[in-house]
């Protein structure tokens, strides 16, 4: 097992290395590079299949109880100003590492069958050993300095997969968004950073709380100023996992092509930020402000998504809101203490939002046959239906996916979000209320999505319909050519495949977890907090059975009501939901246009910004006339004597100069 | 009659002043390359009397003065070169024409 | 006394790196002359000589010399002249190896041109050294003089005369009030022009040596492009041909600071507040100024001068922070800046080469035709936004780290700020060329000619590009030896040394 240990670097190396291989290539042989398709794909998998065998060999190490491996070398060093790098396997790293290079796996398999055709097939390969490459690397950090830079590069990988595809015109500026959002994220991390480095020297995640820790007892500190300094750090997070107020860019990161809102939008990347409140829980436990921050931020987040997923008609956008809320709920569980259970959600999670995410592309793979590749369409909800008959292996494995994200036992999400839950009642009671709605309107939103897609009758071939849906989305395109069809048709085998996989673990993941044998609690638990080794499934004491039953009968309650409503309005049409709309027509144009944000963000940032910029040229181009102005003026009082100023603009700048050493020279010396 | 350090100082910065005067509101381009020279001078002045008060055993503010007007020169012939050849594909040396790059 | 005692005596050996340029300079010029205009050696000349005068700094830093006064102490030899002399030889020499291409499609000789150039060179080099006020002058106005050559030399172009006019008059005019506070400095100190004397002998701190720093500090302002003393940069960098900006917005800049570290460290140490409080102010005005008004360019070269302006804010920040630290970090980002800037700028010019134009929007789908010129310029402008792991990002947080240390929140926090901004603008670019459709591509793209390397002056061109990519790329990974550069300059300069001894806070932002 020291083997796996001494190789660890290489996890994230080898799909650098054949990122590195395929870009090079692409560069210098750009054009027999994007012919050798199946060479690219093998060499990926290969790569990320490596990296598969060596973290389960390190998780099966670390669950035999095997010391956490720290390895690091110091990487720059400048006077007082030094960075370490290097590795660290510890409990919550070998989990990590399994379930990124296990779904980055299977949805590379999936992108051979669901890039098959894209003339830009082995680049997005390359892009994709560059991510999982990069999101290894942040997941093996020891220091902070080090995930900051993980950090930025799985951003950059991310906004490179967005751009990737870019058909459709109102989504010119996702990218972009994603980017600048992330950005005010990671200004707040960098400045939290640098904060706590100032308070407690040190870049290490277990310093830093110790350094904090003292220093607060000491009172060398304020609670305020380092309550803030958390609440900084907490924007990185935040803005990476799509919290509020910086949720904004997730959806529109969906129109990347499918197999990247699975794996990055879903399943890892934005579980980062979820990641970085765990790695640094020795820090935020000291800090109730941020703490609670954290757990209020993460509720509204959760109920927010919830309340826009209702609305939408895309599929993925659907799903994008329904990672926002999955990831409040996360944040949630990590701000009442629960950090076991925010990580236990985080990896449920993974693996049954990544295949639901599969699943809509296969939806879509299979709807585009029909509708020809217009995305506006072919994602729309109200132009599908019925494809049970049509896909029945995405049809079984969305609904597996639906029930499990609803919360129904036993499968994956009901033991992970049950515990949230729970975690959340016994820290405030209001929490739990808006996390338990939530669960209801999940249940509803899911449901919803998966009537209007799967059953019912197949609504593609409505041209009226198709042409009002193109209408309402703003497609430009014409009617394609690429009609084959008139029935969508199930995908090849190399898409169901990691369907089917997926659905394994969306099923049985959760039994690691239950309160009757909590192995996962026993292994992954906050630093320092002591946790009693599980020996075997038990039964609880009957007052502990009683509170499971009150909490999980609640919380299942809820989600069935949910579920019952989508049946009566969706599956049996007696609630007519236009008509509901309309009674209720503030709300739900609240929620279908997502609550406004984007245009609000719209028009204080964006355009505020455009302004700004604008005013700041004209006021540095207007020095110049305003002097010509001003002068001007002296020039009506004082006659002709000074009407040379108006002169050539050269010598503005000069004159600009001269006012310039006149003003520091004033300014300096009454200072 | 003694003439005080003061007096030279003042006749130079008036000099600079009416440098920095003529630089900004000349509309001949070869009127603007003067103005810079005078406020050269000025410097020169300042050197000068300086070098003749406060260090008149190694004169260095006179060495000085003589690069500064070595260096005036040679700005003074590239900016007359510069002039030039703007005349020949403008036809003008008016200061206000010369707007081609602006915001 | 004979030649060989006189050389012994002056110490001539520091200046070796230099007196390589200007034989370089000398035989270039005999060979345009005699052999006439169809010379192709010209270029490899040049490359040549300063290569050998980056060699020659090289040997120098590795055999330091225990008094590193020369010339009687006019020059001062020190590791942190070296580096800056480094810096400034090696933007020419990147210089040199992306102009030929251009020059000869802008059709105007080489031979002057390298001349010119090689002089503007020496010129910064010997200002990085200078420790006495008439040295100052003359190699900042041999620097001076051959950029207002350099940024009128395509001479049939209006606009490139108009630059160099408006170039020379700001510049001429900086220069006398530069001029005029170094007479003050005279004068106070009756009678010294050694910077060291000129220190000893301003003993009480009164408001004509604030009237004298404040001119010089104008002076210097200049040659960084800081705000207010900026409004020149856009017009000149728009109207010169673009490897001259590259050279202006890396070598000549380099020159500035360190003509600002040795002047105002060395001279105003008794009324340190003072200058601080002004560059305090200048900071703040650049990085803000310089970074917004960026965002509303539409000239890729405009764009670029607005964020050079922006890029001197925070080296700037660094420089007043007055620790070791702050040293080391300014120096390390200009030795990053250098990289990452000459690749833009590289990349800017081999696109205008090929289609004609330098707007950005003409960049729109760049990537579907010139994978790897996309990737250059992506890399470079991420660099500059300070985009880890690139190396502009290691820059640019030992900046702010050295800042937060020596406690100026305020100026740390606006920094970042700053360079959240300016991922704006660069980001922009890189999305214009990476993620737009092929029928979003602009004209220019469209009629994007056949890539090829096998025209006179496009290997040279390549190699820039290539070798400024993979420095930038590596750098910050590899930032190590970097580090150890930057920190070896900073305990290896005696004034610095004598500066920082006492740490002292910066006053933060009001």
């Amino acid at each position: 097992m020291e083997l796996a240990y001494t190789y660890a670097w290489l996890i994230p190396v080898l799909p650098l290395v054949a990122a590195l291989i395929l870009g090079l290539g692409l560069i210098s042989f750009g054009k027999f590079t994007s012919q050798q398709k199946k060479l690219a794909a093998l060499l990926t998998l290969t790569a990320t299949g490596a990296g598969i065998v060596l973290s389960v060999a390190l998780l099966v190490s670390q669950l035999q109880g095997h010391e956490p491996y720290l390895w690091t070398f110091e990487w720059a060093r400048a006077g007082d100003f030094h960075l370490t790098m290097g590795i660290v396997i510890d409990h919550l790293t070998a989990m990590m590492l399994v379930v990124v290079t296990t779904i980055a796996f299977l949805v590379q398999i999936y992108s051979d069958g669901y890039m098959a055709h894209d003339p830009g097939y082995v680049r997005f390969f390359a892009y994709l050993s560059l991510f999982s490459s990069s999101m290894l690397g942040l997941v093996i950090s020891p220091n902070i300095v080090q995930i900051y830079i993980f950090w930025e590069l799985v951003g950059m990988c991310s906004y490179l997969l967005i751009g990737f595809w870019y058909d459709r015109p109102a989504a010119a500026h996702a990218c972009q968004k994603a980017f600048v959002t992330n950005r005010v994220g990671d200004f707040g991390l960098l400045l939290g950073m640098l904060g706590l480095y100032w308070l407690t020297g040190s870049f290490e995640f277990e310093a830093i709380g110790e350094g904090l820790q003292q220093a607060l007892e000491n009172g060398t500190i304020g609670v305020g100023l380092a309550t803030l300094f958390g609440i900084l750090v907490f924007m990185g997070p935040a803005a990476k996992s799509a919290q509020f107020p910086l949720h904004v860019w997730l959806p529109d990161a969906m129109e990347g092509p499918t197999p990247i809102s699975a794996l990055i939008h879903a399943a890892t990347m934005v579980a980062a930020g979820v990641f970085l409140v765990a790695r640094m829980f020795p820090v935020f436990e000291h800090l109730p402000g941020a703490m609670n921050t954290i757990a209020w931020t993460g509720a509204f987040t959760a109920f927010l998504g919830a309340s826009i997923a209702i609305t939408q008609n895309d599929i993925k956008k659907g799903l994008a809101y329904s990672t926002v809320s999955q990831l409040g709920y996360m944040m949630m569980g990590m701000g009442v203490g629960a950090y076991g259970a925010g990580l236990f959600h985080l990896m449920t999670h993974a693996y049954f939002k990544a295949m639901l995410f599969l699943n809509s592309g296969s939806v879509i793979h299979g709807m585009e046959e029909v509708v020809g590749h217009d995305p506006a369409v072919a994602q729309d909800m109200r132009v599908m239906g019925g494809l049970r008959k049509y896909m029945p292996i995405t049809a079984a494995t969305f609904l597996i996916g639906t029930l499990a994200i609803c919360g129904i036992p036993p499968l994956a999400g009901f033991w992970s979000k049950d515990e949230i839950l729970d975690a959340a009642f016994q820290a405030n009671p209001a929490l739990w209320l808006v996390g338990w709605l939530t669960a209801g309107i999940t249940a509803f939103y899911m449901f919803r999505m998966y009537f209007m897609t799967f059953e019912g009758e197949f609504r593609g071939t409505d041209h009226h319909l198709v042409e009002m849906v193109k209408r309402e989305n703003g497609s430009s395109k014409k009617e394609g050519h690429g009609h084959h069809s008139h029935k969508p048709h199930e995908s090849p085998w190399t898409m169901t495949l990691p369907l089917v996989t997926l659905a394994i673990p969306s099923i049985f993941i959760g039994l690691v977890g239950t309160p009757f044998g909590n192995y996962f609690e026993a292994f992954i638990h906050a630093p320092g907090e002591a946790v009693e080794a599980v020996t075997g499934f038990k039964m609880l004491p009957p007052k502990e059975l009683q509170e499971f039953a009150v909490m999980a009968g609640s919380s299942v309650g809820i989600a069935l009501v949910g579920i019952t409503i989508a049946i009566l309005t969706f599956a049996l049409k007696k609630i007519d939901p236009d008509k509901v709309a309309k009674t209720i027509e503030p709300l739900y144009q609240l929620s279908k246009n997502k609550w406004y944000f984007d245009e609000i963000y719209d028009f204080l940032f964006v355009q505020g910004s455009r302004r700004l910029s604008r005013q700041v040229l004209e006021v540095d181009a207007r020095i110049v006339d305003g002097v010509v102005n001003l002068t001007g003026l002296i020039t009506l009082i004082t006659g002709e004597g000074l009407k040379y100023f108006e002169s050539g603009r050269a010598q503005f700048y000069a004159l600009v100069v001269f006012i310039g050493v006149l003003g520091l020279v004033v300014f300096t010396a009454t200072s | 009659m003694q003439v005080s350090l003061d007096a030279f100082l003042v006749i130079g910065a008036a000099l600079f002043c009416i440098g920095i005067y003529g630089l900004v509101t000349s509309r001949n381009a070869v009127r603007v390359l003067m103005s810079i020279e005078l406020m050269l001078n000025a410097v020169n002045l300042n050197f000068l009397a300086f070098s003749n008060y406060l260090d008149s055993a190694t004169i260095k503010g006179q060495v000085f003065s003589v690069f500064v007007i070595t260096v005036a020169a040679a700005e003074a012939a590239v900016g007359l070169a510069i002039v030039l050849s703007i005349y020949r594909s403008r036809d003008t040396v008016d200061m206000e024409e010369f707007n081609l790059l602006r915001w | 006394m004979n030649f060989l005692s006189a050389v012994a005596v002056l110490k001539t050996a520091t200046i070796v790196p230099e007196l390589i340029v200007i034989l370089t300079l000398v035989v270039v010029l005999i060979v345009d002359l005699v052999s006439g205009r169809s010379n192709r050696s010209l270029p490899t000349l040049t490359n040549l000589g300063l290569t050998a005068a980056l060699g020659a700094i090289v040997w120098q830093w590795l055999h330091p010399q225990t008094s590193t006064l020369a010339f009687l102490g006019t020059f001062d030899s020190d590791r942190l002249s070296l580096v800056f002399r480094g810096i400034i030889a090696f933007s020419a020499l990147l210089t040199s190896l992306i102009s030929e291409r251009y020059l000869l499609q802008a059709g105007v000789a080489l031979g002057e041109y390298l001349v010119i150039l090689l002089t503007a060179t020496v010129g910064g080099m010997f200002l990085a050294g200078a420790n006495e006020m008439v040295t100052i002058f003359v190699s900042l106005e041999t620097l001076s003089i051959a950029s207002y050559l350099l940024s009128g030399y395509t001479k049939r172009d209006p606009r490139s005369n108009e630059a160099a006019l408006k170039y020379l008059l700001i510049g001429a005019s900086s220069s006398a009030i530069f001029l005029y506070g170094m007479s003050l400095l005279y004068g106070l100190s009756a009678g010294e022009t050694n910077l060291l004397r000129i220190a000893a002998a301003i003993r009480h701190p009164e408001l004509a040596v604030v009237l004298a720093m404040v001119f010089i500090v104008a002076g210097i302002a200049f040659k960084l492009s800081a705000v207010p003393f900026h409004q020149w940069t856009p017009d000149v960098y728009e109207g010169s041909p673009t490897p001259v900006v590259a050279f202006l917005s890396v070598g000549s800049k380099a020159a500035g600071f360190a003509l600002a570290v040795r002047f105002l460290v060395t001279v105003f140490h008794t009324i340190e507040p003072e200058w601080h409080y002004v560059f305090v102010i200048l900071t703040i005005l650049s990085m803000v100024l310089g970074n917004v008004v960026a965002i509303a360019q539409t000239s890729m070269k405009r764009m670029l001068a607005y964020s050079s302006i922006g890029q001197a804010g925070f080296v700037m920040l660094a420089m007043i922070v007055d620790t070791e630290a702050g040293y080391a970090s300014m120096i390390f980002y200009l030795l990053v800046y250098l990289f990452m800037n000459m690749g833009a700028f590289a990349c800017v010019i081999l696109f205008a080469l090929r289609t004609g134009t330098d707007q950005i929007s003409a960049y729109s789908g760049l990537y579907q035709k010139d994978p790897l010129l996309t990737l250059c310029l992506s890399i470079c402008l991420l660099s500059l936004g300070g985009i880890p792991p690139l190396a502009g990002f290691f820059g640019k947080l030992y900046i702010f780290w050295a800042g937060w240390q020596a406690g100026a929140y305020g100026l740390v926090i606006l920094g970042l700020v700053m360079s959240v901004v300016s991922i704006y603008y660069y980001i922009r670019v890189v999305k214009q060329m990476v993620v737009k459709e092929p029928q979003e591509m602009s004209e220019a793209v469209m009629r994007y000619p056949q890539i090829s390397w096998v025209e006179p002056g496009m290997r040279p061109l390549q190699v820039a590009m290539v070798s400024t990519l993979v420095i930038t790329s590596i750098a910050g990974i590899a930032a190590n030896p970097l580090f150890g550069i930057v920190n070896d300059a900073v305990t290896g300069s005696r004034f610095l040394q004598a500066s920082v001894s006492p740490p002292v806070i910066v006053q933060s932002l009001p």
